[in-house]
């Protein structure tokens, strides 16, 4: 029978860990009970594998009735999660500085992030993570999910595209929570997490990867997520996840103004099935319109302080547009997304209202979507325009970074 | 008799003149009291802001910064410690210039203003402060009732704005001892009025929406959660 260690920490430096070859880290509050069904999963691996996560009271306990059913070894440690940092279902950037730092320790050759809801901790997810590492092929694996047109629609709209755009390199979920990490890479990626800055935000682990050009590649993995953000309302998801890329953007600045056209990844893997969604699947962009429609009459104020005069002229002529033909041109929201960034930048107004006012505009853009969707085109092909436009667009953000005041068409 | 009256009134003008030299002793050194206090402050304030930012104070206070740039968008927190340490300075030397100028006139409409610049200074702050307030909460409201698609939204944020500049009016011209009765008797009489009619209004226009609302409320509470899929995954 294959065996399970539940480590607990204990303050002895005398007795050093033993090593081991794989480091899975998981970056936020596991299931004592789902993490020990999952390892048993790991039975006849003759790897020497370290699951590693923030230790909670009377869970080590937990884990030790168990009973033995895996072949690996539980790490929990003691990580004190910052009370008024990042939200915990993104992970925060102490708890990967900690899990970094673990298995750094530990002497892995690769180290494995899986999101706490441990669906990729499985033999063949964590593997197909893995696999480039140890081959030497990159320092970084970011996964591909399989995923409809509704789905990551921040991811689609804002994240995947900025980072292609200003960082040139194109990744499809910059905020996988499922990534790997070669040896080379993890005291950088460690380092990075560890600054006060950096403490406050997420980790992006593509774009430390350009700032220390660190190779990085994409695995199709056979996994699926539950949403995280039920019931979230949008303003408090965008304020989680795209104040943060925008901190990071004004942090970057002098690297990604140096940065010119975008490059692909190696990707590997099978490829899931096709992303299209059934007919009569897709969301009612009515109401998605009608909010957009709404915060035309109501936030000119706001939109004014952000957005330069014929943004907000083009933008008041798509609110004029029948909900048939509502379409909105991938450069206004292009440079929707970079005004956005550089108002976060320039404190044009409180953060938290920046983000709220951007709301209607990025509901605008989903109905957009939808109606497109709707009308048969193929959301992949849409995406790749989307992402070129961003490219397209970037010296507009450039030029509006480094003279705000000056260049404002 | 012209010569008389034209006696008299030489004599009141040069009373008058040599009143007004009296005060220009005082005025002078109120006058230097506020510039030097001033660049004091000045001084005082760019080297906290050197020392602060060769620190990383910002950086340093993570998250905490975070409700200074709600309020104030423009300010980091170096910002506002520097220009807080600036303005203490000048109302110190406003304070010590004051002091100085009542020491040197007897005047009693000196002594006068004397005592009612504090008021003056306390009511300032406090139209300021609801000015900031004012603006902050209405461009809040405004952007949570749009996300709330509120089709009333613009109202809703006007009202905000116009209930925080009364009450901080009201504050300020009570601070100021300005027709004290009135002002909170007026005060009273609005703010009341408007509790009464948003009552009314909820109460006799709106029974059925409300009831509707509560109904649906209690309803998600005690029926147990659908799990249909959403068709919409933001992230």
């Amino acid at each position: 029978m294959a065996k399970v260690e539940v480590e607990q920490e204990t303050g002895d430096v005398s007795r050093p860990a033993p090593p081991a070859e794989l480091v899975v880290g998981i970056p936020g509050l596991v299931d004592a009970v789902q993490l020990r069904t999952a390892a048993a999963q790991w039975t006849g691996s003759s790897r020497a594998i370290a699951v590693v996560f923030p230790r909670v009271p009377g869970m080590s306990d937990a884990l030790e009735t168990l009973g033995e059913s895996g072949e690996v070894r539980l790490v929990a440690r003691e990580i004190s999660a910052a009370a008024n940092a990042t939200v915990s279902w993104l992970g925060q950037p102490v708890v990967y500085a900690a899990l970094l730092a673990e298995a750094e320790s530990l002497g892995a050759s690769a180290c494995v992030i899986l999101n706490p809801d441990l669906a990729a901790f499985t033999p063949a997810a964590v593997d197909a993570l893995a696999r480039p590492i140890r081959e030497r092929e990159c320092d970084l694996t970011m996964p591909l999910y399989r995923a409809g047109p509704f789905d990551g629609l921040i991811n689609q709209a804002i994240l995947a595209p900025m980072t292609r755009a200003l960082y040139g390199m194109r990744v499809r979920y910059p905020l996988a929570q499922d990534f790997a990490v070669s040896a080379e890479f993890l005291p950088g990626l460690r380092q990075s997490v560890s600054t006060p800055a950096a403490g406050q935000g997420l980790l992006w682990p593509a774009t430390e990867a350009v700032l220390r050009e660190k190779k990085v590649c994409q695995v199709y993995l056979p996994v699926h997520h539950e949403y995280a953000a039920v019931g979230m309302d949008l303003p408090a998801l965008l304020q989680q996840i795209v104040a943060p890329l925008f901190a990071d953007v004004e942090r970057h600045a002098s690297l990604w103004q140096r940065v010119r056209n975008s490059h692909s990844t190696t990707e590997s893997g099978a490829e899931p099935m096709s992303d299209e969604t059934p007919a009569g699947n897709s969301p009612d962009p009515r109401p998605m319109v009608e909010a957009f429609q709404l915060g035309q009459r109501n936030l000119q104020e706001v939109w004014s302080l952000v957005l330069p005069p014929v943004t907000l002229l083009e933008l008041k002529k798509l609110s004029r547009q029948p909900l048939e033909s509502f379409r909105m041109p991938d450069t206004l929201w292009t440079r929707v997304v970079y005004d956005f960034a550089l108002a976060y930048r320039l404190r044009t107004l409180s953060r938290g209202h920046l983000l709220g006012a951007m709301a209607p505009l990025y509901l605008g853009w989903v109905g957009s979507r939808a109606l497109e969707v709707e009308s048969g085109v193929p959301a992949g092909q849409r995406q790749e325009q989307l992402d070129r436009a961003f490219e397209q667009n970037k010296p507009y953000l450039v030029q509006r970074w480094r003279w705000p005041d000056r260049f404002n068409p | 008799m012209w010569n008389q009256v034209g006696h008299t009134l030489s004599n009141s003008m040069a009373q008058a003149m040599g009143r007004f030299a009296s005060l220009l002793p005082g005025i002078l050194a109120f006058l230097l009291a506020v510039i030097l206090f001033s660049l004091i402050g000045l001084l005082l304030s760019w080297a906290l802001r050197r020392i602060l930012i060769s620190v990383h104070f910002d950086e340093r206070l993570g998250r905490g910064t975070e409700a200074v740039t709600e309020w104030s968008p423009r300010q980091t927190p170096t910002g506002l410690a520097a220009r807080l340490v600036f303005w203490i300075f000048v109302v110190i030397g406003i304070a010590v210039g004051a002091d100085a100028f009542g020491a040197s006139s007897q005047s009693a409409i000196a002594v006068g203003l004397l005592g009612y610049l504090p008021k003056l200074i306390g009511a300032s702050v406090i139209l300021l402060v609801g000015n900031i307030v004012a603006r902050f909460m209405s461009r809040g409201v405004l952007i949570g009732a749009v996300n709330m698609n509120l089709q009333y939204a613009r109202l809703l944020s006007l009202g905000v704005k116009w209930m925080v500049l009364a009450l901080t009016t009201a504050m300020a011209l009570d601070h100021l001892q300005i027709g004290e009765k009135i002002v909170d008797l007026a005060f009273g009489i609005l703010f009341g009025g408007i509790v009464l009619s948003l009552s009314l209004a909820v109460g006799l226009g709106s029974r059925e929406l409300v009831s509707r609302s509560i109904e649906r409320e209690t309803s998600r509470v005690t029926a147990p959660p659908a799990h249909e899929e959403e068709p919409l995954r933001h992230f």
